[in-house]
């Protein structure tokens, strides 16, 4: 028994948690360069976000996971697994897993700006998985640096000691190594018992060509080696374990995972939906008597449309959206059929960003051209005739006369802000029909609000207005509560008189005329003008609610064309043309692409 | 192929503030300029060989700026470096402040048998809005002295949609006109270019221009009136006495060769494009070091010679001849566009002929979006 735990006494699981923007990302590429993972020619800026999305975006998306291998001060070799997080709130339950692998969280605070929303939001998740939280100050390099005081919010704020915590410069490598000494030295080695039956917790899992679903995992006890026949507790299934091994950062084999260890299992998985994260595989002939807990299915919380835009094949999109699909439990779809827009898919997503992201991705990755429908949540219907269905598509909605009830889904929501922007929180919370069920104040200047919030009201838009009403610092935590009861009416859009089904969408009727206005308006700017004019109307049945008219294009042409004029104005042309081909007719109408994606945004202001 | 020439003079006594021409205000940078246009003159030549152009265009800027000694220089280079011998059309752009008799007569003894004035209105008030440095006494003055002078082949410039422009301002400019009897008028709607001064105000909202509509409507009074005097609407922006419309600019709309000399001029010989620099320093330095002051050469191809040929016949009302297309590029017109002629024949902007295609009344407002049909 001595002989394991001084085995696992060299191990240290960690992530790195921090605000956005505070540099969590840097400091994980220089812990993994100071440890000599890879030559500095080998280091891209950011090695753990491999997706080129992330990187633009500065935000972690899919786990990624690394060994590192650290010569302390006291002579000692020690394994320093660092385990990387998502940065959303979307993910939040991908964050709480990794978090979950981990015995401790290096916390990294920018020393100029400090304490921020999200940093509490993040410190409070590590929290609840009893880390030991590890506070760094970064960007020591700046003129506005201010240790001393940042080290003293640290201290009132969240509650942890901050005195000794390293004072480091992520993007100049400065003080590095104390970063590795504090994990050695403060993060808890782990415990498990490396005899005890097989438990090991998915954190993450990618879907390899040739080895299928690859789980990654944090074994908590036990051991897994080739051959071991495990088991997926919630999943239920059975599978012999083709290889294990450890990612440094690639994936290497090793002969055995024990107890305290991080890295991935292959075991022929045909699917990713067999291996979800959260899930806890066991052995099957001595399986532990009760997973680990915390697992939770992913469940799609918003749905929209996938079409292609004009000129893009439906079936390239079934093709990517299947491979996705493959790393991607969380993402759904289904084939539908809009009158406007053609063959498309119903897709189904667990947020606003995992929509965006998903659509992203399809763009880029597999350079495809789309349009996306207005993002809708899961609507339960009881018809007079007793009937229950759950209804995602607003064209899928029952006649008025059949609909008994209809409920919408609630959530609750937790947004975390300084306090000199309470005001315009409760304000926007108001406008999106919250209700407030408490507000604490975390200290002087920073405050939680909890609100129960319809789903309807945060998929459009929410993320945006909260950042703006709060300077970029409010955060926002939401899960599903429940079903209820509510006053919705499908409200549409007309095109010069024609019904538009890609732009229906179901709204709560208080709202409905202030956001048919809005749509209408919105439009009006983005449709260029037609030979014709045309009206565009929004209503609820036939009862038009707003209406604004495009006046007719009276003049295409350029005034003059000479030598000098002819390149010039044949690439003028050119764009013309270009633009047109973006162009998506419906009906009689020629609607640009981003017309889509303006009908989303919601303008809090009106 | 016919080939024309065109020659850039740069300088402006001031700049109108619609203008994003190549054209500055310092004169005194004259001399060095057409040392180094002589120049490059001599260097073109050793490059393209004694070209013979139907057409010479002299523009501007203001090219009326120049004086009696530089026109008789400019005379003498072109004699020396071209082949004149079938020279038919030789203008001269100029504008009303800077045209009297002993310009008007140098210009006629040097050949020059046509010119282009810029009116734009005959409306004082109107001249002063977009920065027109001339008066309408002025025009008439610089008018009767090319008169005078025996100049029968005479352009005037027009132009619609300026700021405080009203139907009753055009009309009163085509009552002049009436008088003046010019052999050719260009009518231009008002664009703003980008980097003008009205660019500026348009951003600051300082700018208010006539509607769409009623722009239109001047555009369309003056096309109404001018054909009324017999006058042929031969290209979009343009009216000519019969036999009269502008040999150049044809030139330009059949996708023929141009040699071009000065700053920032385009030239396209040989089926390549190519672009003078517009920086005058550069360009009086590039010459002195025995260098073409060419920025950019493009060659272009069979399919964007296509484009641009649609492009520029479309603007003319003889459209696009089948017979000519087909001998252009060995196809059909009328099956290689099936589909784009099928898009506009409910438009109403095409003229679907036996022999031709060309825009409609109402498609002469809508060219570009004819002309982007066509574009592959």
């Amino acid at each position: 028994m001595s002989k394991h735990l001084n085995r696992q006494d060299k191990i240290r699981n960690f992530s790195i948690i921090a605000h956005i923007d505070h540099g969590k990302s840097t400091l994980a590429d220089r812990l993994i360069q100071t440890t000599g993972l890879l030559t500095q020619r080998e280091m891209k800026d950011q090695i753990l976000d491999t997706m080129d999305l992330e990187r633009e975006r500065g935000i972690t998306i899919k786990l990624q996971t690394t060994r590192l291998v650290y010569k302390a001060k006291d002579g000692e070799e020690y394994i320093l697994n660092l385990i990387d997080t998502p940065g959303h709130v979307d993910f939040t339950y991908e964050v709480s897993r990794s978090l979950a692998a981990c015995e401790g969280a290096v916390l990294v605070v920018d020393a100029s700006q400090g304490v921020e929303a999200q940093t509490l939001a993040n410190v409070h998740l590590a929290d609840m998985q009893g880390l030991e939280i590890v506070p760094v100050l970064n960007k020591i390099d700046l003129p506005s640096a201010r240790p001393d005081e940042i080290k003293h919010e640290i201290e009132e704020v969240i509650g942890i000691l901050a005195e000794d915590a390293p004072l480091i410069s992520a993007k100049d490598g400065l003080n590095i190594e104390d970063v590795l000494e504090a994990v050695v030295h403060k993060v808890p080695a782990p415990n498990g018992d490396e005899e005890g039956p097989l438990k090991a917790l998915i954190f993450d899992s990618y879907y390899d060509s040739y080895r299928g679903a690859v789980a990654i995992v944090r074994i908590k006890e036990g051991q897994v080696k080739k051959g071991t026949k495990i088991m997926m507790m919630a999943a239920k299934k059975v599978f012999e374990v083709v290889e294990v091994g450890i990612f440094i950062p690639s994936a290497a084999p090793v002969e055995v995972l024990k107890a305290g260890d991080v890295g991935y299992i292959t075991a022929s998985i045909k699917n990713v939906i067999d291996c979800r994260v959260g899930d806890t595989i066991t052995e099957a002939e001595r399986p532990a008597p009760e997973p680990l807990p915390g697992y939770k299915k992913a469940q799609p919380m918003v749905y929209c449309g996938i079409y292609p835009a004009e000129g893009e094949s439906y079936d390239v999109i079934r093709d990517a959206l299947e491979k996705l699909q493959l790393n991607d439990a969380a993402l759904t779809f289904e084939p539908e059929t809009s009158v406007a827009l053609g063959f498309g898919f119903r897709c189904g997503f667990l947020g606003l960003l995992h929509l965006e992201i998903i659509q992203q991705r399809l763009e880029r990755e597999f350079d495809l051209d789309l349009i996306a429908t207005s993002p809708s949540v899961i609507y339960r219907i009881t018809k007079t005739d007793g009937e229950v269905v759950m209804v995602q598509n607003p064209t899928n909605l029952p006649d008025r006369q059949s609909i008994l009830t209809m409920e919408e889904p609630i959530v609750d929501a937790h947004i975390f802000c300084p306090t000199e922007y309470v005001g315009n929180i409760m304000e926007l919370c108001q406008n999106r029909r919250g209700v407030m069920l408490s507000m604490d104040y975390l200290d002087a200047k920073r405050v939680r609000l909890h609100y129960e919030l319809p789903l309807n009201e945060v998929i459009y838009d929410f993320f945006d207005a909260l950042k703006s009403k709060t300077r970029g610092y409010g955060s926002l935590d939401y899960e599903f509560k429940e079903y209820r009861e509510s006053d919705l009416v499908k409200l549409d859009v007309l095109l010069n008189k024609d019904l538009i089904d890609a732009f229906s969408m179901i709204v709560h009727s208080s709202k409905a005329v202030s956001r048919g206005r809005v749509i209408c308006e919105k439009l009006k700017e983005v449709i260029p003008r037609h030979q014709f004019a045309v009206p565009i109307q929004a209503s609820i049945g036939s009862n038009i609610i707003a209406r604004e008219t495009i006046s007719a294009l009276r003049k295409d042409v350029l005034a003059k064309c000479y030598g000098g004029d002819i390149s010039r104005k044949k690439k003028l042309l050119e764009k013309q043309k270009e633009g047109k081909k973006k162009m998506r007719q419906l009906g009689s109408v020629e609607v640009p692409q981003q017309a889509f994606l303006e009908v989303l945004k919601y303008d809090d202001s009106k | 192929m016919s080939l024309g020439l065109y020659v850039h003079i740069p300088f402006c006594r001031s700049k109108c503030y619609y203008c994003d021409f190549c054209s500055m205000p310092d004169l005194s940078r004259r001399v060095d300029y057409l040392d180094a246009l002589e120049k490059e003159v001599q260097l073109h030549a050793a490059r393209y060989g004694r070209l013979m152009p139907e057409t010479i265009f002299i523009g501007g800027g203001t090219p009326t700026l120049l004086e009696d000694q530089d026109w008789h220089r400019l005379s003498r280079l072109f004699e020396r470096f071209f082949d004149l011998s079938s020279l038919s059309e030789w203008s001269v752009e100029g504008n009303p402040e800077s045209v009297n008799l002993a310009l008007s007569k140098t210009l006629k003894s040097i050949g020059v048998n046509r010119f282009s004035m810029g009116v734009q209105s005959m409306d004082f008030s109107l001249l002063r809005a977009i920065g027109r440095i001339h008066s309408p006494e002025e025009v008439t003055t610089a008018f009767n002295a090319l008169r005078q002078t025996g100049f029968d082949n005479i352009n005037l410039d027009l132009m619609t949609g300026l700021p405080g422009q009203t139907l009753s301002a055009i009309d009163e400019t085509l009552s002049w006109l009436k008088q003046f009897d010019p052999e050719h008028v260009s009518a231009y709607g008002l664009k703003i270019e980008e980097g003008t001064p009205f660019d500026r105000m348009e951003r600051q909202g300082l700018l208010k221009l006539p509607e769409e509509t009623l722009e239109r409507e001047m555009d369309h009074r003056i096309r109404e009136v001018l054909r009324e005097r017999g006058y042929q609407h031969y290209e979009i922006s343009n009216y000519a006495k019969p036999g009269r419309a502008c040999r150049h600019n044809l030139n330009y709309w059949n996708c023929g060769s141009y040699a071009a000399i000065g700053l920032s001029a385009h030239g396209y010989l040989n089926g390549v494009r190519y672009e003078n620099t517009s920086d005058l320093n550069r360009y009086i330095h590039d010459l002195s070091h025995e260098t073409l002051p060419v920025i950019s050469e493009e060659a272009i191809s069979p399919q964007e010679d296509e484009k641009e040929w649609i492009m520029l016949r479309l603007r003319l009302s003889e459209g696009i001849p089948y017979s000519q297309y087909q001998a252009r590029y060995g196809k059909s017109f009328l099956n290689e566009k099936k589909t784009a002629i099928e898009k506009l024949k409910g438009t109403g902007w095409i003229d679907l002929q036996k022999e031709h295609l060309r825009l409609t009344e109402a498609g002469l407002d809508f060219a570009n979006a004819v002309i982007v049909e066509f574009f592959e």
